[in-house]
């Protein structure tokens, strides 16, 4: 056994390399408090010929053999094709593939999506099945600084933040199309224009949707509006729904960075057209000095809306999601957390790599000294030039609050 | 110009031919064509929140407006939908579009009266039945990652349309507790 393990590592690390077409990564995060465990470990192997890479990444986690993904990228002439299959060993079972082809026609971009979802998935749909269904995106430069993109959904969409697969362990995939709800059918349309220039060093964007139920929402956003002095201006946004109107104004200070006030709210109504009022449930003021330097406040006053990854809670906050799986509250109710100061800070690491560090630090009713409750704190540091060094701890300052710390690495070959 | 058409002709050849290709990838689940009450699928990760939505789909009599989770199938005899108490326990039945849930009780609610791994709830609607749509998001926390199956006896539900009149026939679709899930599936 301990002769098969040598052999694999010197031919991971000795021979594949030397053929110099076979590249790979091998993470691994290990929980050593409160408890000692294997939380995660992946493994990927990427093999480049020609125009072509054909990759397969391999993850476990304590409940086993989770994900098995094979992926294909190369050109075909002047496509680009893309494609995606993923097993769940655990099952085992065909979980979810997806083909993208593209191509580049005098400067417009056009993308075919396709993708299908095997029946071992499960979810909070109905009817369950296996489905499948395909995506047309054009996008085009209007002008010199505008942008138009349109697509279209046939059975599928194309979700800005991805579609993501999930694993009772904690563990996702995310890829670029959704294939429901399934079949050769009109989805939705969307039409967006990015860039617009007005007058002024203004300039507009616009996206407009429309699902096979009707009219979805149109947005209008205005970009650098009413700069008062001192590189001070404002992006004003209006978003037209068939329930509702929503105005966001985000302040931007050039100059020192960029500082953006944010506020967390809500409309609040009483049947489809009253409103009576709104509902702020708290804020957020983020001062970026530099590139993955920044500072922020966030205080919240309904803290029960705020949540973040159940299994990376150094993960962003996302407020009054409209599904809370795969969440978790992101203050700690038993120590009555309402308040945090987040620090985030970069710089120059071993062999031309950097280093990155996050802070957060949670104040609540039922903390410490100064209501201290715990302290979030994740970091990665490059030891060599091919290995990285991470580090998540939290810290307990009060008895409300659990310390844990988990270590890990990040290895390419 | 003639290279630049062939060029479009023979992409648009290709896009054709990749379209044929995977045209019998373009799957649809069959909808419902009779009156079904649905209890999804739990989803949520190990050690964190679980959730099973409650939804419907093609109710008459002007959709369903009442549901009650638990009834009494004979006198004394009340059962509501069962699951694996080791895997999942259930905290809360939530309200979801314009229903609200007039009552909930688990084994930590009512342990004298409802036994371990069983949920009941009552959810109205006062303002207009459902045709299709959720009505109620029952949340937990998930305690282990086994597959398991949700129980439910038609005898112990109760479903009431906008008229007020009690549905009869329907289908009852139970959901399971899959170790893989995506999130919703609307769009």
């Amino acid at each position: 056994m301990k002769k098969a393990i040598f052999g694999l590592v010197v031919l991971a690390l000795v021979v594949l390399p030397g053929l110099g077409q076979l590249s790979g990564e091998w993470s691994t995060t290990i929980g050593l408090l409160p408890a000692p465990a294997l939380k995660s470990t992946s493994l990927t192997l990427a093999y480049t010929f020609n125009s072509w890479q054909v990759k397969s990444a391999s993850d476990w986690a304590a409940a086993g053999w989770v994900w098995q993904g094979f992926s294909a990228q190369g050109g075909l002439g002047p496509v680009t094709l893309e494609g995606d299959l993923l097993f769940g060993p655990l099952v085992p079972a065909f979980l979810y593939g997806q083909v993208i082809a593209q191509v580049s026609l005098a400067g417009v971009d056009l993308g075919l999506y396709t993708a299908m979802l095997g029946e071992a998935v499960g979810g909070t749909y109905y009817p369950p099945g296996p489905t499948g269904g395909a995506a047309v995106k054009v996008t085009a430069p209007l002008g010199d600084v505008a942008k138009l993109t349109a697509s279209t959904g046939f059975g599928a969409s194309l979700p800005e933040d991805g579609f993501t697969i999930h694993h009772v362990s904690g563990l996702t995939k995310t890829y670029a199309t959704n294939p429901y709800p399934g079949g050769f059918a009109f989805t939705y349309a969307l039409l967006a224009v990015e860039g617009l220039p007005l007058c002024c060093g203004i300039t507009f964007d616009l996206e407009f949707s429309f699902l096979k139920s009707g009219f979805d929402y149109i947005e209008f956003v205005m970009k650098d509006a009413f700069a008062i002095c001192c590189g001070i201006s404002f992006d004003l946004g209006v978003k037209f729904t068939t329930t509702a109107k929503t105005i966001s104004v985000t302040p931007k200070f050039a100059g020192f960075g960029e500082a953006c006030f944010e506020v967390y709210g809500d409309v609040v109504g009483s049947g489809l057209y009253l409103w009576e009022g709104i509902r702020v449930d708290g804020f957020k003021i983020q001062c970026t000095l530099a590139e993955c330097n920044y500072i922020e406040f966030v205080t919240t006053f309904n803290p029960d809306l705020f949540y973040t990854s159940a299994t990376a809670p150094w993960s962003n906050l996302v407020y009054n999601p409209t599904s809370t799986v795969g969440l978790q509250k992101f203050f700690d109710t038993a120590c009555g957390e309402f308040e945090y100061i987040g620090l985030g800070f970069c710089g120059a690491g071993c062999c031309g790599g950097m280093y990155h560090a996050d802070l957060r630090i949670f104040f609540g009713t039922n903390g410490g000294l100064f209501d201290l409750t715990r302290l979030l704190a994740t970091m990665k540091v490059p030891v060599m030039a091919n290995f990285t060094f991470d580090v998540e701890l939290a810290i307990a300052a009060a008895q409300c609050a659990t310390t844990t710390l988990a270590v890990g690495w990040t290895f390419t070959f | 110009m003639n290279r630049f058409r062939m060029k479009t002709v023979v992409l648009g050849g290709l896009f054709a031919l990749l379209g044929m290709v995977l045209s019998g990838c373009f799957l649809a689940p069959t909808p419902p064509t009779e009156a079904t009450l649905i209890f999804s699928d739990l989803v949520g990760p190990v050690g964190g929140q679980g959730e099973v939505k409650v939804s419907v789909a093609k109710m008459p009599g002007g959709g369903l407006a009442g549901l009650v989770v638990g009834g009494e199938s004979s006198p004394g005899v009340y059962v509501g939908l069962k699951y694996d108490p080791n895997q999942f326990r259930v905290t809360g039945v939530e309200l979801l579009n314009n229903f609200e849930i007039l009552a909930w009780g688990t084994h930590d609610t009512h342990p004298d009266k409802i036994p371990e791994g069983e949920v009941r709830f009552v959810a109205i609607n006062p303002v207009e039945g459902a045709v299709d749509g959720d009505v109620a998001l029952i949340v937990g926390n998930r305690l282990g990652g086994a597959n398991f199956d949700f129980t439910a006896d038609k005898a112990n539900l109760q479903l009431v349309d906008a008229n007020g009149a009690s549905i009869a026939a329907y289908n009852v679709s139970l959901g399971q507790a899959p170790p893989y899930y995506v999130q919703g599936g609307e769009q």
